[in-house]
């Protein structure tokens, strides 16, 4: 239990009116579950993985938003910013240019996914290169990095139990819960019940971000009040960035944007789009997004400092419900707004969740087990699929329950990880002539180079630096990444010209 | 393509508050040190600028053909 500290207290400190709330959203999502089931128009891998590649703009712009906005977004941020100060405001251009670096890919891979029925990124590159080492490589690095992702959404699923339920039930009981849920809804519908049930979450999170950022700065009196007591308690955060602190803030947002681009189920809602011009249309307003969400979490860590001054690491984790219970506290006509954040929290948690668990089945079912049993068989793949799901959520609530890592780590290395695919992909789309052999020795290099600096720095305890020269080891092995690429390319293409010429001559 | 991936990667390097590492931290605007300003202000800057060449661009980048 890390971030919230008010909620250790016995019984309920939510009550029976925040219970209530939480269940009507749960059995919604189950709602939504069958309605995807129903809404279904064939049984087939594209259907259940991709929702009939038929989504529109504003159920695409809320699934983006939803499954790119998890609750690290409203807890580990405002945390981070608490201790931090306004040096936190880095995660504004790294959730935008995350949209930013789509503009390289999307509008082509979206065209070709179309054209060769893609399900996955793996489908692309299997096509592109047609190297199956490659693919499977890119495909289980993706896994991995998902797989972590999954397991720090079900640590916040099992700290938010705590919340609402105190002692009736144990975090891993609240896990288990919210993960039959998810299962439901998402066996029974696939990415169509996803993406419904996004909508709600997606507005769900909007709604509890303004509503904590109005209500705190109500309290403190305005920008201008909560400046000038925040300025009291912590100067500090007033002065401005080293050098060597920008140098990390461009290096934290080149290599988290760029991985967030990546997210191997921001690209099945590439490929789910119903057109061109919605995902262009949804992804235009993607951009702006931060400014509703990130921003106001992070003014809300920093302000934080105001009433709750000294909070240690763990504790500081906690400082959204903290604020929020002053709000309570001093307006208790409006206690709604607490419940309508802590069913936000647990609808952002959810819904980037369960998208992880598609892309993650997905991604098993179609790079791993159908070229295995060589089948074409829909109906088989889609139950195949449905079973993977299950199966990973077990080993995910699992290593939830199990391993201790905190959740900034953890996301470093799942967006230095996926970066890694970034020369593989955009490369491949637009140089032509690019063959397997540079782009898996360039993918490997930079996988392995980041691993040794990110693993070294825990093992060692930052002995080896995660940040080599205060850049991120995953900006340096996309770099290095990038360069075998373009330089085994050269090389294949200056021995390659003899050979034509001797077989035109 | 090209000048939109440099354009995207200087304007992501400008959001870090560079300039003020030799101002001080004296100047405030509505009581905020103006370097916090300036970097969500150039974050919006550089969202304006990913929306327009999203306008602009999408059809090129669609059909664009390899290049070598």
């Amino acid at each position: 239990m890390t971030y919230l500290a008010i909620t250790t207290e016995a019984d309920s400190p939510f009550g029976a009116g925040g219970i209530i709330v939480v269940a009507i959203y749960l059995g919604l999502m189950i709602a939504f579950g069958l309605a995807g089931r129903f809404a279904r128009k064939e049984n087939s891998l594209g259907d259940f993985f991709l929702g009939g590649r038929s989504l529109g703009f504003f159920v695409l712009l809320m699934t983006l938003y939803a499954t790119q906005y998890s609750g690290n977004t409203l807890i580990g941020y405002a945390g981070k910013a608490y201790r931090s100060g306004f040096e936190v405001l880095v995660s504004l251009p790294f959730m935008m240019a995350g949209i930013g670096f789509y503009l390289l890919y999307a509008p082509k891979l979206q065209r070709l996914s179309r054209e060769g029925d893609f399900i996955t990124l793996g489908d692309y590159i299997q096509r592109r290169y047609n190297h199956r080492w490659l693919t499977s490589l890119i495909a289980l690095s993706g896994i991995v990095a998902l797989g972590n992702f999954m397991i720090t959404n079900l640590k916040a699923m099992g700290e938010m139990t705590a919340v609402v339920a105190g002692d009736y039930l144990t975090p891993t009981q609240g896990i288990l819960i919210l993960v039959v849920i998810i299962l439901i809804y998402e066996t029974l519908g696939g990415l169509r019940s996803v993406a419904w049930t996004d909508v709600l979450q997606g507005l769900l999170l909007l709604i509890g971000c303004t509503i904590i950022f109005t209500a705190t700065l109500s309290n403190l009196g305005g920008v201008s009040g909560a400046a000038d007591k925040l300025h009291d308690v912590r100067p500090d955060f007033w002065e401005p960035l080293s050098t060597m602190s920008c140098v990390g803030w461009v290096s934290s947002a080149l290599i988290i944007s760029l991985g967030f681009s990546l997210y191997p189920q921001a690209i099945q809602r590439i490929y789910a789009a119903k057109s061109p011009k919605v995902l262009r249309r949804s992804l235009q307003v993607m951009v702006f997004m931060p400014l509703v969400t990130t921003l106001l979490m992070v003014t809300i860590g920093v302000l934080g400092n105001i009433a709750h001054p000294g909070l240690d690491t763990q504790s500081s984790g906690g400082i959204t419900m903290l604020v929020l219970g002053d709000y309570a506290a001093s307006h208790p006509a409006a206690k709604w707004v607490v419940f309508v954040f802590v069913a936000a929290v647990i609808a952002a948690i959810m819904s980037t969740a369960d998208s992880i668990l598609l892309a993650i089945a997905s991604s098993a079912t179609q790079d791993f087990f159908r070229p295995l049993f060589k089948t074409d068989d829909q109906k088989k793949l889609t139950l195949l699929g449905k079973v993977i799901s299950t199966g990973v959520m077990i080993i995910c609530v699992l290593l939830a329950t199990e391993l201790p890592q905190s959740i900034w780590k953890l996301i470093e290395i799942k967006t230095e990880l996926l970066a890694q695919t970034a020369p593989a992909l955009i490369c491949g789309l637009h140089f032509k002539k690019l063959r397997a052999g540079p782009v898996l020795a360039g993918f490997l290099a930079g996988t392995i180079f980041t691993l040794i600096f990110q693993v070294g720095s825990i093992v060692t305890d930052n002995a080896i630096p995660g940040k080599p020269f205060h850049i991120h080891a995953g900006l340096w092995g996309v770099l290095l990444n990038f360069a075998l690429v373009w330089i085994g390319n050269c090389l294949a293409a200056r021995n390659s010209n003899p050979v034509k010429q001797v077989s035109q001559g | 393509m090209l000048r939109y991936l440099i354009g995207h990667l200087l304007l992501i390097t400008l959001t870090a508050p560079w300039i003020f590492l030799a101002v001080g931290q004296e100047t405030m605007v509505a009581g905020l040190p103006l370097w916090v300003i300036y970097s969500v202000a150039a974050s919006v800057v550089y969202a304006i600028f990913v929306a327009i060449s999203y306008g602009r661009l999408w059809n090129r980048a669609g059909g664009q053909e390899g290049v070598e």
